[in-house]
């Protein structure tokens, strides 16, 4: 439950079903919402930012899409928003925000890969947050995690080739993908836990 | 109790009252339910709800296969040509978390793997996979490719620089040259760069090669790219 | 009088419903006592749906997974332990959560067996031990472990560990209550009516309420077929939960159909008394 909590707001989609065509590149919209993720937030006087591995991500993403001007502007009000609720949220980490705050974020995550087709549900069995396109591929399966300003972890991201305790069937390191098309974007936090 | 036999009995309602009375039971049953229990337990339904969708449960470990060979004369060649080959991102079919679609080799290594998009363990029971908070070739920017060291990423104990390793997919083949080998631990940050704004191949395995165990430590070999369309973002 | 009368019977009525009530809550109370929250019913489900052969699979294809990464042999996995094994470590888990003792799998055991296989391995490949890393064994072994943990917990289980503890203990108390309410409306309504049949006929709505209402959680559950829906990733754990959700349902309706029996019965009961005062 914690690592559910912990987890969410999905961002979303690194790889969506392969269309033949389908509009591509980097448009300017699409630069800004990358330009967000890749700001920061202060939860609790420490200084946070996405790991550089789910920013990515949300960039592959974007390769498929066509973000709109309007759509981008959506996003990052909503990025925003997340980030309010985070910096006032009085928790240092996405574990220790209230059930209700948990909540706020579930649910804009649920909104915002819903309004796009898509699903979004928790695996108990492997603990993990999965999105799926609308086609059923997984798009997206991990824990998010936040990393500190200045410091990038790659403890997750390196597998025991191929077998990773807390793995599942997707990537062992959340990812949080940005959902677009709906222009709603789901900012994934979480404090990361550094490896002793 | 005491029958009474010197009044009539009167009886009113009728057997419609053993459907009525009892659907309108189970009616308030569920509405007191709600209204005790709905606001304490509200938070969690929709945590409850996500743990169930539509859709067909797949529980196979078969995976897609989208790599369809270019053919060889197709940008394998080094140099200066081979590097100012573009393709623009429409025509690249970006694939699926899971999704075979390439083949990696290095000859002087005896290494042979299907390329996956994603590095669970699906794809690297099958090849190599990428991990997918980094790009697929041609990007232009880091591709961080895992293996098993006891299967398909074995030969990488041979990697020596400026050995080739040729990545075949169904947009481009390219070509990198290795340039250094390095055991470091898998925590290490400084292992590789998944923000490099340049293309380049690092591959691991787990280190030491044919050894009972498991470590810390991985087997990092680095590729610069040589040659093979550049997506257009 | 003629108030008075009516006075009795909207509360004759309103006793009828809080017997519905308690009915309903004893009803549910005595299905779950004897469904999840039983060791045996639970092992019993797993059996029907063949948990352990789906288990030992998986957990075998995680350890050849760990295998690659660790010099072993696709082989060795199926050397470390096999289905009566599992079923024994499931077993001893299932004791300790619904104990209370622990909601952790205890992999001393597990351990052991690997450890032992490992030796086997070593030895039949003629391998040096010396060359063996000392550290790197115990890690191996160690993550093997971890991965038998993960798959022999029931998911959720530990989430809902606190909550399953209270209900266990609060299950008791409430059938118990529930018994005895329902024993003191049912005597107040007897106290209340001087015709026995209606008495037989406040009893009947009550028991009908009930029996309806606990009609719907399986009509329920069968029509939205939410069981299936649950995401699980693992065959083992989707198949469990399948089966444990199917046959709960049977008891509900195994329930309903108790009470259906009682409320006809009742119902009897009702006629003869008023064909007697006609």
């Amino acid at each position: 439950m914690k690592k559910l909590c912990a987890v969410f707001t999905a961002m979303l989609v690194a790889l969506l079903s392969c269309a033949t065509v389908f509009a591509a590149g980097i448009n300017s919209a699409e630069q800004s919402i990358l330009d967000k993720l890749n700001t920061t937030v202060v939860m609790q006087g420490q200084t946070m930012r996405i790991p550089t591995a789910y920013v990515n991500q949300a960039e592959s993403y974007f390769n498929t899409v066509d973000v709109t001007e309007d759509q981008a502007k959506e996003i990052n009000s909503i990025i925003d928003e997340g980030k309010k609720l985070l910096e006032q949220s009085g928790a240092s980490n996405i574990g220790t925000l209230t059930v209700a705050q948990k909540q706020q974020l579930l649910n804009y995550g649920k909104k915002a890969v819903g309004v796009i087709g898509m699903t979004m549900y928790y695996d108990s069995s492997t603990r993990n947050l999965v999105i799926k396109d609308p086609d059923g591929n997984i798009a997206f399966c991990a824990e998010p995690t936040l990393t500190k300003d200045g410091t990038i972890v790659s403890n997750d991201i390196v597998k025991t080739t191929g077998f990773g305790v807390n793995t599942v069937a997707a990537a062992g390191v959340a990812a949080v993908v940005v959902l677009v098309s709906a222009g709603v974007f789901v900012y994934a936090v979480k404090t990361r836990k550094l490896n002793s | 109790m005491q029958e009474h036999t010197t009044k009539k009995h009167r009886h009113k309602g009728g057997g419609k009252n053993f459907l009525i009375l009892p659907l309108v039971f189970c009616g308030l049953i569920y509405g007191l339910a709600a209204l005790i229990f709905y606001p304490a337990l509200s938070p969690f339904f929709s945590s409850v709800e996500m743990m169930f969708s539509d859709g067909d449960k797949d529980f196979s470990t078969a995976y897609e296969n989208i790599f369809v060979p270019l053919p060889e004369d197709t940008s394998l060649e080094s140099g200066e040509n081979g590097s100012d080959q573009q393709i623009d991102a429409s025509d690249v079919q970006y694939p699926n978390y899971g999704v075979c679609f390439g083949q990696l080799t290095i000859e002087d290594c005896g290494v042979h793997a299907k390329l996956f998009y994603g590095d669970g363990n699906v794809p690297l029971r099958n090849g190599v996979g990428i991990y997918n908070g980094s790009f697929i070739p041609g990007y232009g920017k880091t591709v961080l490719v895992a293996g098993h060291n006891n299967t398909f990423f074995n030969g990488l104990k041979y990697a020596q620089p400026g050995q080739e390793v040729k990545i075949s997919t169904s947009y481009g083949n390219y070509v990198y040259q290795i340039t250094s080998a390095e055991v470091k631990k898998a925590s290490d940050n400084t292992a590789f760069d998944l923000g490099a704004q340049e293309e380049n191949l690092v591959m691991y395995t787990c280190y030491p090669f044919d050894e009972l165990g498991l470590t810390e430590q991985r087997y990092f070999v680095y590729a610069k790219y040589v040659s093979g369309p550049k997506i257009i973002r | 009088m003629r108030g008075n009368s009516v006075i009795k019977r909207v509360l004759t009525v309103v006793l009828a419903f809080f017997l519905s009530i308690v009915i309903f809550v004893m009803s549910v109370c005595v299905v779950a006592k004897a469904t999840v929250f039983n060791k045996s019913f639970i092992i019993n489900c797993m059996d029907k749906c063949g948990y352990f052969s789906d288990l030992d699979h998986e957990i075998k294809q995680s350890l050849t997974d760990l295998g690659y990464a660790s010099g072993l042999d696709e082989g060795f996995s199926e050397s470390v332990f096999d289905e009566v094994f599992l079923k024994e470590q499931t077993d001893k888990y299932l004791d300790a959560y619904y104990s209370g003792e622990s909601t952790v799998v205890d992999t001393v055991d597990f351990e052991q067996k690997f450890s032992a296989a490992l030796d086997n391995y070593i030895s039949d490949k003629n391998i040096d031990p010396d060359t063996v890393n000392s550290n790197s064994r115990y890690v191996l072994t160690k993550n093997a472990a971890e991965i038998f943990k993960n798959n022999i917990k029931i998911p959720m289980f530990t989430t809902i560990a606190n909550y399953f503890y209270k209900a266990q203990f609060g299950l008791t108390v409430i059938i118990i209550s529930s018994a005895v309410l329902t024993v003191l409306i049912a005597v107040t309504m007897l106290l209340l009516n001087k015709w026995r049949h209606r008495f037989y006929r406040n009893l009947s709505y009550g028991s009908l309420g009930a029996t309806l209402a606990v009609l719907i959680i399986p009509v329920a559950g069968y029509i939205s077929g939410f069981a299936s829906k649950v995401n699980f990733t693992q065959r083992s754990a989707y198949n469990l939960f399948v089966t444990t959700v199917n046959q709960c349902q049977a008891g509900f309706l195994l329930a309903a159909a108790v009470l259906v029996i009682i409320s006809l019965i009742l119902i009897l009961l009702y006629r003869r008394s008023y064909n007697k005062v006609k």
